[in-house]
């Protein structure tokens, strides 16, 4: 890409813009999944978000990133309407699924095709294998699938989440006696057993520590062939590992959207640049 | 940075000083404290120990499966098999109409809290009857249960209703359980954090899915606990009993449908019977008085023990990585 070959021949860029990333070359493929046009989300009086533009795109990772309290994680909430579940919440602008307008669709049918990950691992106070087949049943017919017919695609979903080796054994055992790199990979196999078409990950590493870090951002890059991967992060080199598209925002505005080597190398903006240099934060 | 750069901290901080530190202020909280604490556990200590002294002295297990016979001593006066099973029939009403409501109540106050004027109704409400004395309701279910619309829930004769049956008992005895079971229940649920509610909206789930199969299983420890609590009050209430059961020494149907005459007719349960054989009651028979008080002390405690194991075992995990 152009955007790649510009950046590594400036020297502008944070240290670690010379770090490897995990992400190698980009995929061979991108389909648009999602679009945001024109959204604006306040409560109550306070604007959150404002008129921001961005498409989501199967295939890639896309990073938001911005101090706290910039609007990211409200942004990344309202791609499954749970900014609903706030009672002061106002939309404005238009969210898109595969062309159809999010804010016509059944919320619970939404969520299946978008599902979320927090910040918090939270499994469900359920054994390891409940937390996976909670999500599969009582989904779409009324009868509730047998134990046999949930058996695959609850490993399914666990070796996709790179999990399943771990619990294989043990897969009755209380999900909230694993560690916390795991219990949050269990989340994960949870978002990915109803077969999203996009994953949102709400700053999914912040409670964890390195390894399990490291874990699940492989995990994350594997996954995009797959799904259309979301990821708001406070963490700049986590962003510059993973991401392919990155978006800046700030104080609800999206200031910068680009490639994750433009934006980390050689921002346009001049409120990234010092951002992603640690000016402010 | 270097190696260092970071000091040790020069001294570490002595243990605090025992005793003469402690100003007499404090000094005195402490020791009220104290006394307070031990007087508590003397008087508990005090009637468990008399309890159980008067229990053993007088419980025989054939009291507990003879029925009950007007007499004029100890030995024509029978057992208590009648009061037990008339315990045990009211308790079973009670709960199976408050633990339904009481839940629904906690779900809808809790989860949905709409509409607000209603919701906060609702609380004072339930808050009020938790506060009303059980003499004052039982006097406001003869007024509900006397009346002609409500007559085939109790014995009627020529065209009087009677108003006094187990369903008339049992029915008010829920409302002094209610307040419990929904307090417990409200409280158990505002203890689930809230990202956990929206990990199973974020899948998909319906609101209703949510609490059936997540929030009411995580809440259920402080829903036994509150059913628990709920059905001692049940257990031990007196006024409700004397008032609405009639409290005939043994069972006394009305009609002749199987169970349905039981229900609607009058008895006993151990409190009354209590109170019956006290030496304030008409049947004054101390001695059976004491064994019978022993079995329902024992109950009691069984079920306050039962609380204890209950609160222990849902410690289970957190969600703090």
């Amino acid at each position: 890409m152009v955007e790649d070959s510009q950046a590594s021949s400036n020297g502008h860029g944070p240290h670690f813009v010379s770090a490897p990333r995990r992400r190698v070359k980009p995929s061979q493929f991108a389909i648009d999944r999602m679009l945001a046009e024109n959204v604006s989300i306040a409560y109550g009086q306070k604007q959150a978000v404002s008129d921001v533009t961005l498409p989501i795109r199967q295939g890639e990772v896309l990073a938001l990133i911005g101090p706290s309290g910039c609007g990211k994680t409200t942004l990344l909430r309202a791609l499954n309407r749970l900014t609903e579940l706030t009672s002061s919440a106002t939309l404005r602008g238009r969210i898109t699924l595969d062309g159809t307008d999010i804010a016509t669709m059944d919320p619970t049918l939404l969520r299946r095709r978008v599902t979320m990950v927090f910040q918090q691992p939270n499994p469900f106070p359920l054994s390891i294998y409940d937390n996976v087949a909670y999500v599969l049943r009582e989904q779409g017919s009324k009868r509730r699938p047998g134990r046999r017919a949930l058996d695959g695609p609850v490993r399914d979903a666990l070796s996709r989440a790179g999990l399943l080796a771990e619990v294989e054994d043990n897969l009755k055992h209380p999900a909230l006696k694993l560690s916390g790199g795991q219990q949050q990979r269990l989340c994960i196999a949870r978002a990915l057993a109803a077969q999203p078409e996009v994953l949102l990950l709400d700053e999914p590493c912040s409670a964890l520590d390195p390894q399990s870090t490291q874990v699940i951002e492989d995990l994350i890059v594997k996954l995009r062939d797959d799904v259309a991967v979301v990821i708001v992060t406070h963490n700049l080199q986590q962003a510059y590992r993973i991401a392919d598209y990155v978006g800046f925002m700030y104080l609800g505005e999206l200031v910068e959207y680009g490639s994750g080597r433009t934006l980390f190398g050689s921002p346009r903006e001049k409120r990234t640049a010092e951002y992603i240099s640690g000016a402010f934060g | 940075m270097q190696a260092g750069t970071i000091a040790a901290p020069a001294t570490i901080a002595p243990t605090r000083p025992a005793g003469p530190t402690w100003r007499w202020t404090d000094r005195v909280g402490i020791a009220v404290c104290w006394v307070l604490g031990l007087l508590f556990c003397a008087i508990a200590a005090a009637i468990v120990m008399f309890m159980l002294v008067q229990g053993i002295r007088y419980v025989r297990p054939s009291l507990l499966v003879t029925h009950p016979t007007a007499g004029f001593n100890e030995t024509q006066t029978g057992g208590f098999l009648d009061p037990l099973l008339g315990t045990l029939v009211v308790s079973v009403i009670a709960i199976s109409i408050a633990l339904p409501l009481g839940v629904a109540t906690a779900v809808w106050l809790s989860e949905y809290g709409r509409p607000f004027g209603l919701a906060r109704l609702t609380e004072s409400a339930v808050e009020m009857i938790a506060g009303t004395p059980s003499i004052v309701i039982a006097l406001f279910g003869t007024v509900i249960f006397s009346s002609p619309a409500l007559g085939f829930l109790s014995r009627s004769s020529g065209g009087v209703v009677f108003g006094r049956s187990f369903f008339a008992a049992g029915a008010m005895l829920s409302l002094v359980a209610l307040p419990l079971i929904v307090g417990a229940t409200r409280e158990g649920l505002q203890a689930i954090p809230n990202h956990l509610r929206e990990a199973s909206l974020a899948v998909g789930k319906t609101r209703f899915a949510t609490i059936r199969r997540i929030l009411l299983p995580t809440a259920r420890p402080s829903v036994v606990t509150g059913t628990m609590l709920g059905l001692g009050r049940v257990i031990g209430d007196t006024a409700i009993i004397v008032i609405l059961l009639g409290a005939t020494l043994t069972f006394n149907s009305s009609g002749g449908v199987p169970l349905m005459k039981v229900l609607r007719g009058t008895g006993s349960t151990l409190t009354s019977y209590v109170y019956q054989n006290s030496p304030a009651g008409e049947g004054n028979q101390p001695s059976k008085a004491y064994a019978a008080a022993f079995v329902l002390l024992a109950i009691v405690l069984a079920l306050n023990a039962a609380v204890e194991v209950v609160r222990r075992r849902s410690h289970a995990g957190s969600w703090n990585a």
